[in-house]
């Protein structure tokens, strides 16, 4: 018996300590995993998700612990605040704090950053192909016209698919108004001819393969999706684009908060944001992190939007109880 | 020994069907939470809502993809298994290897699979062209088309093997007096074959049909996610609008009706059977 044990404490991995990170599917490059581990010693478990629903699902059953770093987006960070599921960050123990771009700071949904920091952030607007489009598109109404029947791609997401409607009408993407929502409705629902796909998870292979000419993507989709096919563009609709931010949490009943800062300070590494913005294709919430990176990524205006177009940019926000009508919609859109 | 094992697979069902199918009975008929999953109460309003047309429109579009799935299986895993059954014993054993083959991979890399030979530059696309056959790539992928092609694929062998079986067991010498007594070969296969391979139809229509109903990522895959099937509907409210109440009245009518189709199953069974026992 004693031998058994002894074995298995011999034969137990060289880490003792460990931080179960719960991520965005291809969100963190194994190198940074890895040279994490070699500096700290600390095992990093990871596992992914691919949506934010599923992310707080998971959360609520494991009564907010089971993991102890995840990546919300946005609104979702909201929710999590104000359903008491996150622990607040422990400042002191996160000196890299200090390379963060105050323009992603203090955002609504976190106004000072109590309980989470940006990891990486995007927008969503138009990526199109501009050798099958006869005529510039620069605005939301363009996916109606009837030229491109059956060839719009549509991110599978309420909300962003809800904005794409509400700010084509002049509406607030975050509307909690019935008769604002009602008519935005009706206005995808004469979209819907023109919808080939709703896809979330690989809209740039969508667009790769040629079975759509236009439609609502993530500018780093797009991004990389260009490197391949310099005919595809990303334009910022003059209704402006939706920005997010997947920021970085520590759910209230994590086990291992310690590891947890350690590995989130690492994080914020000017060096270690870099390559995980360069190597994900999304912006780095770093601003020594940018400095950093390549002139074609810095300068890249889908990557990095100048603050003109930035300023025109609508955060999805928490809309409460006015979700439950925004399903109800999205569910009769998809049963026709 | 005999008493353990028994014991251990009631356990089993017990833990890992009855009680969970229990919870999602219970969980019908509570109230929908805004941050709780659920909020304990009673209410039949999760039941009353399935009746509201849209959700209806759900259930019956989901039927006839399940509906229209089995019959084009069995168009093609009748004459298959039939003549899977003609054959020599090494020729048999060689087909049977290849239904079964596409079982070692998961069903969802095989939808994937399917997807880049349907696409508009994919393998069909390719080969039709450099025929000739087509002039304009056909567009197939993210049209119902696609979905049709996924869910035969998918299914198909569930269908061939109780066919096969059922074939199978025929005696031949039933053909042989039906042809002696004077009967056409498709007086025969009307009036001789088909009833006696009845049961085998059933047994692999149900086995479609219900697997059929319940499948949401094909659909979705190539589909491109645009309508609605009863599967993606439940996956869509325990996940993403967060109303288990509603989620669960939605599986546990499914699963009435899945029982109702093998009550019915066992009816037929019972009736024809005896046919079978006394011959």
């Amino acid at each position: 018996m004693i031998h058994t044990i002894l074995l298995l404490f011999l034969l137990s991995p060289v880490f003792s300590r460990v931080v179960y990170v719960y991520n965005w599917s291809e969100y963190i490059p194994r190198e940074v995993i890895e040279e994490f581990e070699k500096e700290s010693g600390i095992k990093v478990k990871l596992s992914t998700y691919d949506s934010n629903e599923i992310l707080y699902t998971k959360l609520k059953i494991l009564n907010s612990g089971g993991y102890d770093l995840v990546f919300p987006s946005t609104y979702f960070v909201e929710k999590m605040i104000s359903q008491n599921m996150l622990h607040p960050l422990e400042k002191e123990k996160l000196p890299n704090i200090s390379h963060l771009d105050s323009r992603l700071l203090g955002k609504p949904y976190d106004k000072e950053n109590r309980f989470s920091l940006p990891y990486l952030w995007g927008n969503s607007a138009i990526l199109y192909n501009r050798g099958s489009v006869s005529s510039e598109v620069s605005s939301f109404k363009d996916l109606w016209k009837p030229e491109f029947k059956k060839s719009v791609l549509m991110l599978d997401d309420m909300r962003e698919a809800f904005a794409v409607s509400l700010k084509s009408l002049g509406y607030s993407a975050n509307s909690t108004e019935p008769k604002q929502i009602q008519e935005a409705y009706q206005h995808l629902k004469a979209l819907m001819p023109n919808i080939r796909i709703f896809n979330s998870e690989s809209p740039r292979q969508i667009f790769l393969t040629k079975e759509v000419v236009l439609g609502l993507t993530y500018n780093g989709d797009a991004y990389k999706a260009s490197l391949v096919d310099p005919s595809l563009v990303y334009v910022y609709p003059t209704e402006g684009a939706t920005l997010w931010v997947d920021s970085v949490v520590i759910p209230r009943r994590a086990k291992n908060k310690l590891e947890a800062h350690e590995f989130l300070n690492f994080l914020m590494r000017p060096e270690v944001s870099k390559i995980i913005s360069d190597s994900v294709g999304y912006a780095s919430p770093n601003r020594s992190a940018q400095m950093l990176q390549d002139d074609s990524i810095r300068l890249n205006t889908s990557i990095y939007p100048p603050d003109s177009i930035m300023q025109n940019m609508e955060i999805l926000s928490d809309i409460g109880q006015a979700v439950f009508l925004y399903e109800r919609y999205w569910e009769e859109l998809k049963v026709q | 020994m005999r008493k353990i094992l028994v014991g251990l697979s009631w356990g089993w069902l017990l833990v890992f069907a009855l009680i969970p199918l229990l919870m999602l009975f219970v969980v019908s008929f509570f109230h929908r939470g805004v941050s709780e999953f659920f909020v304990v109460g009673f209410t039949l309003e999760n039941y009353i809502r399935l009746f509201d047309p849209i959700y209806f429109t759900v259930f019956f579009k989901s039927v006839v993809l399940a509906l229209v799935t089995t019959v084009f299986c069995l168009l093609l895993g009748y004459p298959f298994a039939y003549f899977m059954a003609s054959y020599g014993k090494s020729a048999r054993s060689y087909l049977m290897i290849l239904v079964i083959i596409p079982f070692w991979t998961s069903s969802l890399i095989r939808t994937y699979a399917t997807m880049l030979i349907l696409r508009t530059n994919g393998l069909l696309n390719t080969i039709l062209l450099k025929f000739g056959i087509i002039s304009e790539p056909l567009e197939i992928l993210y049209t119902e088309w696609a979905v049709y092609i996924g869910m035969v694929y998918t299914l198909l062998p569930f269908m061939i093997l109780p066919l096969y079986s059922a074939v199978e067991k025929l005696d031949r010498q039933y053909l042989q007096a039906a042809s002696d007594l004077g009967a056409s070969p498709w007086q025969t296969f009307i009036r001789v074959t088909l009833p006696l391979t009845l049961p085998g139809i059933i047994a692999g229509s149900l086995l479609v049909f219900l697997p059929a109903l319940g499948l949401f990522y094909i659909p979705d895959i190539l589909g491109g996610a645009k309508s609605l099937v009863v599967g993606s509907f439940i996956k869509n409210q325990f996940l993403a609008a967060r109303n288990w109440p509603f989620g669960a009245a939605i599986s546990v009518f499914l699963c009435l009706m899945m029982g109702a189709g093998i009550w019915l199953y066992l009816w037929v069974k019972k009736r024809v059977s005896p046919e079978e026992a006394r011959s």
